[in-house]
C-alpha cells in the first residue's frame, strides 16, 4: 500500500538511459513471469541478495546463476497477475551508482490463493552497467 | 536355479528401479508420524508427570532456598536419566510466581497451562518445550523437557487426528512491568476434541524441521551404493553393457525430473543452496550434486572396467601412442572436471572446506560428496593411465580418491577465496557505502507500512484503554521493515495528550519520556536526525513521528527511531547480534558461513580515527590510506589483527574510510584444513567404496577380503612393523592430543574467567560511579536500563543486573521484552553467588547461543540479597576461541605430522627391511630350486646383514656338498648299472622309484622295471611272483624290519634268489629290495654241506666200524689160534659188533629222518594240552637241581598241526635246555597267544639258565651234524626247525653266554610253509 502511493506518481526519469532500460527489464521480467529476462541484469561476479519468502525464496547472498534459477522456479510456481514498478524516487537517488526500485507484484499461489507483495530491487552501476544486486520482499500490509 | 545371466539381469533391473526411485520426487511423509508423535507425547506426559510428582511435598517452614535447589538438582538428575531431551524443573507458588528452578526452563506465570491444563507444549527461541504441572499443598511443581530444532518430532497439522487451533495467549511477563504482546498459540486437540496441550510460539518465530532432507540424503547414499555396485558388477565382461542401462536410466530420470520442472524448496533437494545451471542444472541442489557425481563416477568406473578388459585382451597390440592419447584425454577431462568443481564451489553458499568436526550440515556434506565424485571419476581414468594401476582397481580407486580429495581441497580453497572477495567487493562494500541511505529508506518504508494500517487509530484507542500499549508497540514494530532487516530501532506510542504510553525496540537506548511539552510529541516529523544522549554517550538517530487521527481527532501518535550509528549494519553484522542468535528461525542474510567466519569491519573518520570496529584488535591503517585517498571501489590489503592475518578491502566515500574483510587463512590454516578435510573425504569415499562392495559382493566378500588383508598385513614384516609402530606412536599421540585439548578447554575457561573478572570489576565500578553521578548516595537505588545501556556502550558488552533473582535492569531490554531471554537469573548462578556467597560464576548463556559465555558476579546494592551483575563475553570469547583454535590447529597438525612422520619412517624402515628379507627369501627359494650360484650382496652389519652372510656361507657349503653328492650319486649309478645284484627302490605305494637292469634280469620280468611302475604288476608273470609278493607282504607289516630270505621259483627249480627288503628312510615310506641270484652259491653251499655231511657220516660211520673191525680181527685171531677163549670172546665181540651196528642204524635213521621231508598229518591240536602233556613228566620228575616251570596261557587257539612232529621239536628244545644245565638251573616253558597284527597263532618259548652260546655257535646251531656235545648227532635242532617251518612257523634263538638260551617257536594260525626258506633272524634274535 505504501508503494502504491508512489505508483500513482508519474515517471521522473525520461529518456531511455541505461537505468531506465534496466528498470524496464525488471518490469518486463516480472510482468511476463519470465525470470530469464533478468539474466542480462545479473552480475558476472559477486552475489545477489534475494529474499522473497512469499514466493518460497529464502533470504541470502546467492550466486547470480542461483538467483536466476530460484527466480525462475518462483515465477513458474506463482502465476503473475500484475506487476507495477514505482517511478524513480528523486529523494532516494543520493548515490549516482546505486538505485533502489520498488515494485508491487500480484500473483496467484500454486494453491490458488491470491497474493500481493512489495519487492525492493537494488541496482548498482558497475563498469557503466546497471546490475541487479538485491531483490528483497517488503511486507505489503 | 537361476542362471548367472538371469541373476545379473535381475540385479540390473533392481538397480534401475533403485536409481529411478533415487531420482524421483521425495516420498510422502510417513503416515506413522502422528502416531510417533502421539507416542512421544504420551511418554513425555508419563515421564514428566512422574518426575514432577516425585518432588517431596514442601515441609513446614521450608523456603525455596538451598533445600529447594538440592531437591531440584536431584530431580534433574532423575529426569536426565529417564529419557531424551533437556530436563528442567521449576517450583512456583500457587499464584504463579517462580520460586526456584533448575535447568534451562523459562520460569513464567504458567500461562501455558491455560484452563488448568496439566500438560503444555510450546515453542520458544527455537526450542520445543513439554511441561507437566503438579499442584501440591503450597506450590506447583513444573517438570519440563526441551528439545532443540534437531528433534524434528512435531507432526504436521491434522495428522493422526491431532489438529491445532490457533488462539492468542499472553506471553510471559517481563519483570520491568512491561506487558509483552500476545503471541500466537496453538491448542493441541485430540480427535475427541480434548485439548492435550498448548503450543505457544514465541513471537511466532518457529523453525520447522523437515525430515525430507534426511530422506533425500538416504536415497542419495542408497543410489550411490547401487551405482557403485553396478560399477563393480560391470567389471564382468558379459555384464558391462547390460549394466550401462541403469546408469543411463539415472541420467534419463534426472533429465525428465528437471524437464518437468519438479522443484522442491527443501534443503537438500531444492536449489536454495546450489542453484547452478551448469550442465543443464545437474548441480542444481545438494542432492542433484550427489546424484550427478555418483553417476559420473559409475560411468567412469564402468568405462575403466571396459578399457581395462580390452587392455588385457589386446595387451600385445597396445601401443605407446594409445597410452599417451589416453593420458591426454584423462588429463583434459580431469582439468575440465576441476574447472567444473571450482565453478560450482564459487557459486555455492556453503563453506565447502568445513567438515563434520566444525558443523554437521547435511547439504554441505552432500555437495562435498558430489563434487568429490566429480573429481574422482576422471581421477580413475588418470590413475589407470598414469601407471599400471588399472590391473588393480581398488588401488587405482584409492589413489584416485586421494588425488580427488586433495584436488577438491585445493579447488574449494581457491573458490572460497574468490567467493569471499567477490562477496565483499560486490555486495557488502556497496551496502556499507549506502548504509545511511538504507537506514533512512528502512525508516521511511516502516513509516509508510504503519500508516497504511487503517485500523491503527482503533488499535491505539483499544491499547490505551486496556493498558497494553507495550504490546501494541511490539506488534507495530515487529511489522516494520526496520525490524525485518534487523536494524537497531524502536517504536514509541503516545496518547492524545502526547504522553509516552508504550515503547518497544531492539538495542536502542531506553525511551526517555519528556513530559515538559507533551504536545510536541504530537507534531508530525517526516524524517529528522536527532541525537540520543545517554549520560556521556551520544547516538545519532533517524526519527519519524506523526499523529494518528480518527477522523479529525488525534487519538495518539507514533514515533519511529532507527540508530544511525555506523555499526547499525544488520546485513553485515547480523551474526554478532544477540537478537539474531536468540532467534534461530529468523532468516538473516548472515554471511558467516560464506566467509568462514565473522565479517571484519572498520570505520574511520577523515583523520583516520577509529569510529567503530568489529575487531577486538583492529589493524592499523596502511600508510597513505585515508578517506579521501582510497577509492570507493576499494583496495585489497593483507593486514594483521593482533597475531591473526586478515584480508581487508579498504574503501572510502570521501568522509570516512571503511574496511571490510575476513580472517585470512594462513599456511597453518590451510594445512590444518587439508589434514582435516582430506581424511574426512577419504573416510566418506572409503565408506562409499565399502557400501558399493557390500552391495555388489555381499558382506561375506568384505569379510573374506578383510581377513585377506589382515593376513597380508600379518604375513608381512613391513605391515606388522607399520601397524606396531602406528599403535605405539598414535596411542601416545592421541592421548597427548586429548590431554592438550582438555588443557586448552581449561585454558579457555581460565582466560575467559580472567577477562570476565576484569570486565566485571570495571562494570561494577562503573555502576557505582554511575549511581553516584546520578546523585544517588544511597546504594538502595537500582541502576536503570539507561545506565546499563550507557555502560554497555562503554565496555562494549551487554550487561544485566538481577536483584532478588529477577532482572532489575538491562542493556538489552528488547530481548527480555520479547521473551527470548529469561528475566530470572540462572538457578546455578543464583545458588553459587547468593546462597553460597560466591564471588563470580562463569556460565554458558542460559537461553541462546550456548557457545557464548556469561560471567556473573555479586554487587552489593544494599538490598537484602546481593545483586548479580552479568556480562556477556561475546567479543572476548570470540578472540580467545580464535586463538585457541589456532593452538588447536597447531596441535592437530603436529599430531598428524608426527603421526605421518612415524608412519612414513615405519613404512620406509619396514619396506627396506622387508625388501632385504624378500631378497633373501627369493635367494633361499632359488637355492632350494637348484640355483646353486645364488648369493646375496649385503654388507650391512646388522642382523639381516649377518643373516645374509650366513646364507651365503650356507649356500657355498651346500654347493660343495651337492657336488660331492652328485659325484657319489654318479658313482652309485654306475655301480647300480653294472652290479649283478638287482636293486629296486619302492615308494610308499609300492611303485618303482629306481631299478637297475640287473633287477629286471634276475626277476625275469616281461618288461624292464621303470620308475612309476607298480612293482607287483610288473613282476606278475615272473617266476618269483608269489615269492616276491609274500616277501613284500611279510615286510609290509613292519617297516623297520629287514627281511632277508631265499626265494625259489614258484614252479620249482634249482634257481635261488636272496631277497633283502629294507625300509627306506623317506617320509612317505618306501622299501629297498635287493635281489641276488644265489643259485650257484646255494649249489656250492649244498655241495659243501653234502661234503661236510659225507665227512660227518663217514666220521660217524668210521667210529662204529673201528670196534667192529677190531672185534672181527680179534675173533679171527682167536680162531686162527684156536684159542679156547674164542667162545667167550665170541659172545662179547658179537655183542660189541651188534651194538656198533645199532649205532650205525641209528645214524642212518637220523640221517634219513633229516633228509626226508616229512608228510604232515595235520589235525586240530589243543596247544595247551600239547604243551602241558609234554612238560608233565619233566615237571613231576625234574633232573636234580633243576626247576621246571611251565606257564601256559589260558585260551590258546586250536591249531592244525602234526602233533608228532611238533612234540618232537619241543622235546628236543626241552632236552637241549636240560642238557645245557649240567649243574642245574631253571627251565621255563611259556606258551602265549600271538598278536593279531602278527598273524595270530601261538608263541612258545623254552628258556634255560644254562651255559649259553656265543654268536658263532648260534649261527651254526641249525646246521646238520653241528653239535656241541660229544654224544649228539647234530641233527636234532635241524630236524626241529624243519618240523616247525613245515607248519609255516619259525624258530628263533636268543642266547647270552653264561646266562642261558631261549628258543622261540612261532606257530601261525594258518600255516603255509614258504616255498623255500633258509632262516629269518633279526639282528637281535641272533644275539
Amino acid at each position: 500500500m505504501a508503494i502504491s502511493a508512489l505508483l500513482l506518481a508519474g515517471p521522473v526519469a525520461g529518456a531511455h538511459d541505461p537505468l531506465t532500460i534496466a528498470r524496464e527489464k525488471i518490469a518486463d521480467a516480472f510482468r511476463r513471469g519470465e525470470a530469464a529476462r533478468l539474466r542480462p541484469l545479473l552480475p558476472a561476479a559477486g552475489r545477489v541478495f534475494v529474499s522473497i519468502p512469499s514466493l518460497g525464496v529464502r533470504g541470502g547472498y546467492i550466486s547470480p546463476d542461483q538467483c536466476g534459477y530460484l527466480m525462475d522456479a518462483a515465477l513458474d510456481a506463482h502465476a503473475v497477475r500484475a506487476f507495477r514498478l514505482a517511478p524513480v524516487d528523486p529523494d532516494a537517488r543520493r548515490d549516482p551508482d546505486r538505485h533502489v526500485a520498488h515494485g508491487v507484484l500480484e500473483f496467484t499461489s500454486p494453491d490458488g490463493e491470491p497474493g500481493r507483495i512489495e519487492i525492493r530491487f537494488v541496482l548498482t552501476r558497475e563498469d557503466g552497467t546497471w546490475r541487479l544486486r538485491e531483490v528483497r520482499e517488503n511486507r505489503a500490509d | 536355479m537361476i542362471s548367472p545371466s538371469r541373476r545379473r539381469c535381475v540385479v540390473g533391473l533392481g538397480l534401475v528401479g533403485l536409481c529411478l526411485v533415487g531420482c524421483g520426487p521425495a516420498p510422502a511423509p510417513e503416515p506413522s508420524a502422528a502416531a510417533r508423535f502421539t507416542t512421544i507425547l504420551a511418554g513425555l506426559m508419563a515421564d514428566t508427570e512422574n518426575a514432577a510428582a516425585s518432588v517431596a511435598p514442601l515441609r513446614g517452614g521450608e523456603t525455596p532456598g538451598v533445600a529447594a535447589f538440592v531437591a531440584l538438582g536431584r530431580l534433574r538428575d532423575r529426569m536426565r536419566r529417564s529419557g531424551p531431551g533437556e530436563p528442567s524443573v521449576a517450583i512456583w507458588s500457587l499464584d504463579g510466581t517462580p520460586l526456584a528452578w533448575a535447568g534451562s526452563m523459562v520460569p513464567s506465570r504458567g500461562d501455558e497451562f491455560a484452563g488448568g491444563a496439566r500438560f503444555a507444549v510450546f515453542t520458544r527461541a527455537g526450542r520445543t518445550w513439554f511441561l507437566s504441572r503438579i499442584e501440591q499443598t503450597r506450590r506447583v511443581i513444573i517438570a519440563a523437557r526441551s528439545f532443540g530444532p534437531e528433534s524434528a518430532w512435531s507432526p504436521a497439522n491434522g495428522e493422526g487426528g491431532i489438529r491445532f487451533a490457533t488462539r492468542p495467549v499472553d506471553a510471559p511477563p517481563a519483570t520491568s512491568g512491561r506487558q509483552t504482546s500476545p503471541a500466537p498459540a496453538t491448542d493441541l486437540i485430540d480427535p475427541d476434541g480434548r485439548r492435550l496441550a498448548v503450543l505457544v510460539s514465541s513471537r511466532g518465530i518457529h523453525a520447522p524441521v523437515s525430515g525430507s532432507g534426511q530422506r533425500h540424503l538416504l536415497m542419495g547414499l542408497v543410489m550411490l551404493a547401487g551405482l557403485f555396485a553396478a560399477a563393480r558388477l560391470a567389471r564382468r565382461p558379459d555384464g558391462t553393457c547390460r549394466l550401462l542401462v541403469p546408469v543411463l536410466a539415472v541420467a534419463g530420470a534426472r533429465a525428465v525430473t528437471l524437464g518437468m520442472g519438479g522443484m522442491s524448496m527443501d534443503t537438500l533437494g531444492g536449489a536454495a543452496l546450489q542453484g547452478s545451471r551448469i550442465l543443464f542444472g545437474l548441480f542444481r541442489s545438494p542432492l542433484d550434486t550427489v546424484e550427478t557425481g555418483a553417476t559420473l563416477l559409475a560411468l567412469a568406473a564402468i568405462t575403466m572396467a571396459r578399457v581395462a578388459a580390452e587392455h588385457r585382451r589386446s595387451r600385445s597390440r597396445q601401443g605407446a601412442w594409445r597410452h599417451v592419447a589416453g593420458l591426454l584425454a584423462a588429463g583434459i577431462i580431469t582439468i575440465g572436471a576441476g574447472y567444473l568443481v571450482f565453478h560450482v564451489a564459487v557459486g555455492s553458499q556453503m563453506n565447502l572446506l568445513a567438515t563434520a568436526r566444525d558443523d554437521v550440515l547435511l547439504p554441505r556434506l552432500a555437495v562435498q560428496i558430489g563434487l568429490l565424485c566429480v573429481l574422482w571419476a576422471p581421477g580413475l581414468g588418470l590413475a589407470h593411465q598414469v601407471s599400471r594401476l588399472g590391473s588393480r582397481p581398488v588401488v587405482a580407486a584409492t589413489v584416485a580418491l586421494l588425488g580427488a580429495a586433495v584436488g577438491f581441497f585445493a579447488l574449494a580453497t581457491l573458490a572460497r577465496g574468490v567467493a569471499r572477495e567477490e562477496l565483499i567487493e560486490h555486495n557488502l562494500r556497496p551496502e556499507l557505502l549506502a548504509h545511511e541511505s538504507d537506514r533512512l529508506q528502512a525508516l521511511t518504508l516502516s513509516r509508510r507500512q504503519i500508516m497504511a494500517g487503517r485500523d491503527l487509530p482503533e488499535r491505539l484507542t483499544r491499547a490505551f484503554r486496556s493498558g497494553h500499549e507495550d504490546d501494541l508497540a511490539w506488534q507495530l514494530w515487529a511489522g516494520t521493515e526496520m525490524a525485518r532487516e534487523g536494524y537497531r530501532s524502536s517504536l514509541e506510542v503516545y496518547d492524545a495528550d502526547g504522553h509516552l504510553r508504550g515503547a518497544f525496540g531492539i538495542e536502542m537506548p531506553p525511551p526517555v519520556a519528556i513530559d515538559d511539552h507533551p504536545a510536541d510529541n504530537l507534531v508530525a516529523v517526516d524524517v529528522a536526525t536527532v541525537v540520543f544522549s545517554t549520560l556521556s554517550q551520544e547516538a545519532p538517530v533517524f526519527t519519524s513521528r506523526w499523529p494518528v487521527r480518527a477522523g479529525q481527532e488525534i487519538v495518539g501518535a507514533v514515533a519511529l527511531y532507527v540508530s544511525n550509528e555506523v555499526d547499525n549494519l544488520p546485513a553485515l553484522l547480523a551474526d554478532h547480534s544477540p537478537w539474531t542468535r536468540a532467534v534461530p528461525g529468523l532468516q538473516w542474510p548472515g554471511v558467516t558461513e560464506q566467509l568462514g567466519g565473522p565479517v571484519l569491519a572498520l570505520v574511520r573518520d577523515r583523520d583516520n580515527r577509529l569510529l567503530w570496529s568489529a575487531h577486538a584488535d583492529p589493524p592499523p591503517v596502511p600508510p597513505g590510506f585515508s578517506a579521501a585517498s582510497v577509492p570507493s571501489l576499494g583496495v585489497w590489503r593483507h593486514a594483521l589483527s593482533g597475531h591473526h592475518p586478515v584480508r581487508l578491502l579498504y574503501f572510502g566515500d570521501g568522509h570516512r574510510l571503511f574496511a571490510l574483510g575476513f580472517h585470512h587463512d594462513s599456511v597453518l590454516d590451510h594445512a590444518g584444513g587439508l589434514f582435516r578435510l582430506v581424511p574426512f573425504l577419504l573416510a566418506v569415499g572409503g565408506l562409499a567404496i565399502g557400501l558399493a562392495l557390500l552391495g555388489s559382493r555381499g558382506i561375506r566378500f568384505l569379510t573374506v577380503r578383510s581377513r585377506e588383508l589382515a593376513r597380508q598385513v600379518g604375513g608381512s614384516f613391513a605391515g606388522k612393523l607399520v601397524v606396531a609402530t602406528l599403535l605405539a606412536s598414535l596411542l601416545p599421540l592421541l592421548i597427548l592430543a586429548l590431554v592438550l585439548r582438555g588443557s586448552l578447554a581449561t585454558q579457555r575457561r581460565e582466560n575467559l574467567n580472567e577477562l570476565g573478572i576484569q570486565s566485571l570489576g570495571v562494570a561494577e565500578r562503573v555502576v557505582r560511579d554511575a549511581l553516584v553521578a546520578a546523585g544517588s548516595q544511597t546504594p538502595d537505588i537500582v541502576p536503570t536500563d539507561e545506565t546499563l545501556f550507557w555502560i554497555s556502550r562503554v565496555i562494549r558488552q551487554e550487561i544485566d543486573l538481577f536483584v532478588n533473582g529477577r532482572l532489575a535492569a538491562t542493556s538489552r531490554r528488547g530481548l527480555y521484552a520479547a521473551g527470548l531471554i529469561s528475566p530470572v537469573v540462572d538457578a546455578d548462578v543464583y545458588r553459587r553467588i547468593v546462597l553460597e556467597q560466591g564471588q563470580n560464576v562463569l556460565s554458558p548463556a542460559p537461553r541462546f547461543d550456548p557457545a557464548a559465555a556469561i560471567i556473573s558476579g555479586r554487587v552489593d546494592l544494599g538490598a537484602v540479597e546481593p545483586a548479580i551483575l552479568s556480562l556477556s563475553l561475546d567479543l572476548q570469547q570470540a578472540d580467545i576461541d580464535r586463538r585457541l583454535r589456532r593452538v588447536r590447529e597447531l596441535t592437530d597438525l603436529a599430531t598428524i605430522a608426527v603421526a605421518l612422520l612415524v608412519v612414513g619412517a615405519a613404512i620406509a624402515v619396514g619396506r627396506g627391511m622387508s625388501a632385504r628379507l624378500k631378497t633373501l627369501t627369493a635367494a633361499t627359494e632359488g637355492l632350494a630350486g637348484g640355483e646353486e650360484g645364488t648369493r646375496v650382496a649385503d654388507r650391512s652389519a646388522d642382523e639381516v646383514g649377518r643373516l645374509t652372510r650366513s646364507f651365503n656361507f650356507m649356500a657355498t657349503t651346500l654347493g660343495e656338498q651337492r657336488a660331492v653328492l652328485r659325484r657319489r650319486t654318479r658313482t652309485l649309478e654306475q655301480i647300480l648299472l653294472h652290479a649283478p645284484t638287482g636293486i629296486v627302490s619302492l615308494d610308499g605305494e609300492g611303485r618303482v622309484s629306481t631299478a637297475n637292469p640287473a633287477a629286471t634280469g634276475i626277476l625275469h620280468t616281461a618288461r624292464p622295471l621303470t620308475a612309476g611302475d607298480l612293482f607287483r604288476r610288473v613282476v606278475a608273470g615272473s617266476p618269483y611272483e608269489r615269492g616276491v609278493a609274500t616277501l613284500l607282504d611279510m615286510s609290509g607289516g613292519d617297516a623297520s624290519t629287514v627281511s632277508d630270505v631265499s626265494l625259489a621259483p614258484d614252479e620249482g627249480g634249482e634257481e635261488r634268489l636272496r631277497a633283502i627288503v629294507a625300509p627306506l628312510p623317506v617320509p612317505a615310506g618306501g622299501r629297498l629290495l635287493i635281489l641276488e641270484d644265489i643259485t650257484q652259491t646255494v649249489r656250492s653251499h649244498q655241495l659243501a654241506a653234502w661234503a661236510e655231511m659225507a665227512r660227518s657220516i663217514a666220521h660217524e660211520i668210521k667210529n662204529p666200524l673201528t670196534p667192529i673191525r677190531l672185534s672181527a680181527e680179534h675173533l679171527l685171531r682167536l680162531h686162527e689160534a684156536n684159542d679156547p677163549a674164542l667162545g667167550e670172546a665170541l659172545v662179547s665181540t658179537v655183542k660189541t659188533i651188534l651194538r656198533q651196528v645199532d649205532t650205525l642204524r641209528e645214524i642212518a635213521s637220523d640221517f634219513s629222518l633229516y633228509a626226508r621231508i616229512p608228510a604232515l598229518v595235520r589235525r586240530p591240536v589243543d596247544v595247551t594240552k600239547l604243551v602241558n602233556g609234554i612238560m608233565e613228566p619233566y615237571r613231576h620228575s625234574p633232573p636234580r637241581g633243576t626247576d621246571v616251570q611251565v606257564n601256559v596261557a589260558d585260551g590258546l587257539p586250536v591249531l592244525e598241526l602234526d602233533e608228532r612232529l611238533v612234540e618232537r621239536a619241543l622235546v628236543n628244545m626241552v632236552e637241549n635246555g636240560l642238557q645245557a644245565m649240567p649243574d642245574g638251573g631253571t627251565l621255563s616253558v611259556t606258551a602265549v597267544r600271538r598278536a593279531q597284527s602278527s598273524g595270530g597263532g601261538v608263541k612258545i618259548e623254552v628258556a634255560d639258565t644254562g651255559l649259553g652260546m656265543d654268536p658263532q655257535t648260534v649261527d651254526r646251531l641249525f646246521e646238520p651234524y653241528f653239535s656241541t656235545r660229544e654224544t649228539g648227532t647234530g641233527l636234532g635242532l635241524p630236524i626241529a626247525r624243519r618240523a616247525i617251518e613245515s607248519h609255516g612257523g619259525r624258530i628263533t634263538v636268543r642266547s647270552v653266554p653264561g646266562r642261558g638260551t631261549t628258543f622261540v617257536i612261532d606257530l601261525p594260525l594258518s600255516a603255509t610253509p614258504p616255498a623255500a626258506s633258509d632262516t629269518s633272524l633279526s639282528p637281535e634274535d641272533r644275539t
